[in-house]
């Protein structure tokens, strides 16, 4: 019988939230010969949302990581330890995500498909305007809200930049699993209900949205692109971004980074 | 705490499509603030999955009861009714605003929209190929609307002007909408669009007014991204502008 773990990273998530999510993780179908187990990495202070999160999600299991990692080294995390328990796969979910009933069954069907190293599920009711192709789901990155990740993408990558605290993560692995050689899917028929429209663009969120697009430049070798980013950084903020090295990526390897249309990373379709 | 007002939204499929009827369905059980009833009226090649679809998507505990079929008229206990055709889908806040927006006088509310095309695939999903804006005057006609043949999904009536009956094919869609037009005041729901409807149109060729106007609601709102794209400081120095240009009411 296969194996799917669903990471899901928590970070002083509200009750609603977690309960709208757990609503439909138990309305969700997948295959009879799939065991799907679910844990919580909470990047929370400290564990008051232990047993809410224990309370609504039944057989899951509750991690407190006891710092605030950012998004993709808390699941580095949790695909680490999936992996080497022998899951065949990872749902990175987010928890303000409600999954349609039959989201992880089309997840999955094509997390199946040979070659494929990521899939990302249709966010609704706002589809990203990223293209897929129709026919093979294949498409220029994965998004991250519902983005499963096979075995063979993390033993390729080692999993998400940890440069990278939040946003960018997700194109930044997908060129990596492109690089690698593996398919990267949209699977159109699974939904994952993922409503940020309405957010406010907060200071801090646009920072972290600037210096992850500086980061992305840089480390993808688009000086001018990474110059850009770094230069509203300054003006927003009133001080340079800080910014890590980025881990070299081979001169060849380039070609799979599309840094022509913003910080949408490909082509829009609207 | 008052009990979240009750919207009626009837539910109907001109089509085989059994996506369509998925993604709307999904956008009503995810609505917030209200309370609903929907009617989900399917040709026979779509009624057992018509029935499938609404127990799968009852699990997802939304405040919203779905009953497959046609009923005679509207719940009698709804405030507001609405019609929606299968591949119509709205953001989550979407029935709460535009009945908020209805005021004491009760007028028929329309949301601003997005035309959506699609290309069918044999076995999955309709393929998205563009979203554009439609342009909405502030006090909406039923001409400037109806060119879109899934426009309902866009108007909200309150009950006191709601036609007693339910609509069927398009021509009594447009009927219907005569009816409820005529019975009180029409107004427009503020802010970005909030529905997006399936276009259905036989033919898509510019050929009015109204026509030009949408494409120019579209260009206001592409306009400003294309800089953003290609001059991104310059595009930041225009921000402001920007801004009112996105989220200005159209």
């Amino acid at each position: 019988m296969a194996r799917l773990r669903i990471g899901i990273v928590l970070f002083e998530s509200s009750r609603a939230e977690l309960e709208r999510l757990a609503r439909s993780l138990k309305a969700a179908e997948f295959p009879p010969d799939l065991r799907v187990e679910v844990r919580a990495l909470d990047n929370s202070p400290d564990r008051s949302l232990e047993p809410v999160v224990l309370a609504l999600l039944g057989q899951g299991t509750y991690v407190w990581t006891g710092a605030n990692r950012g998004f993709g080294a808390t699941h580095n995390l949790g695909m680490h330890d999936a992996f080497s328990a022998g899951a065949d796969g990872y749902l990175c979910l987010n928890p303000d995500a409600v999954l349609h009933p039959r989201c992880l069954r089309e997840l999955w069907t094509t997390a199946t498909l040979p070659d494929t190293g990521l899939v990302d599920a249709r966010t609704f009711p706002e589809e990203h305007a990223k293209p897929y192709d129709p026919e093979t789901g294949d498409t220029p990155w994965c998004t991250g809200t519902a983005l499963l990740v096979r075995p063979a993408a993390f033993a390729a990558t080692g999993g998400f930049d940890e440069g990278l605290f939040m946003y960018g993560e997700d194109v930044d692995l997908s060129w990596r699993v492109r690089a690698a050689g593996l398919g990267v899917r949209t699977a159109p028929g699974a939904l994952v209900h993922h409503w940020v429209e309405h957010r406010p663009l907060t200071r801090e969120r646009e920072l972290r949205v600037l210096r992850s697009a500086a980061y992305l430049g840089r480390k993808w070798g688009d000086d001018r692109f990474a110059e850009q980013y770094e230069r509203l950084y300054r003006v927003r903020a009133g001080r340079e971004p800080v910014l890590e090295p980025p881990p070299p990526v081979p001169p060849a390897t380039r070609r799979f980074a599309d840094l022509a249309h913003g910080v949408r990373f490909a082509r829009s379709r609207w | 705490m008052s009990p979240a007002p009750r919207v009626h939204v009837h539910l109907i499929s001109w089509t085989d499509e059994p996506w369509d009827l998925e993604e709307s369905l999904f956008s009503l059980v995810t609505q917030e603030g209200v309370t609903g009833t929907v009617s989900v009226s399917v040709p026979p090649s779509l009624e057992a999955h018509a029935r499938d679809a609404c127990a799968r998507l009852a699990r997802l505990g939304g405040a919203v009861e779905l009953r497959p079929g046609t009923p005679p008229r509207w719940a009698p206990e709804a405030e507001a009714v609405t019609v929606w055709v299968a591949g119509t889908v709205a953001t989550p806040d979407h029935l709460a605003r535009a009945l908020s927006s209805s005021g004491a006088a009760g007028a028929l509310v329309v949301a601003p929209a997005r035309r959506v095309l699609r290309r069918p695939v044999p076995g999955r999903p309709p393929y998205v190929v563009s979203k554009t804006r439609r342009f909405t005057s502030s006090m909406p006609f039923l001409a400037e609307l109806e060119r879109d043949p899934a426009f309902l999904g866009r108007c909200l009536v309150p009950a006191a002007h709601a036609p007693g009956w339910l609509p069927g094919p398009p021509e009594e869609h447009r009927r219907w909408a005569a009816e409820a037009w005529a019975a009180g005041s029409v107004t427009r729901v503020p802010g970005p669009p909030a529905v997006d409807l399936p276009d259905l149109r036989p033919d898509r060729r510019l050929r009015s007014a109204d026509d030009l106007r949408d494409t120019l609601a579209d260009l206001r709102y592409q306009g400003p991204r294309w800089l953003e794209r290609r001059a991104l400081l310059v595009f930041d120095r225009l921000r402001g502008l920007y801004h009112r240009l996105r989220n200005g009411d159209h």
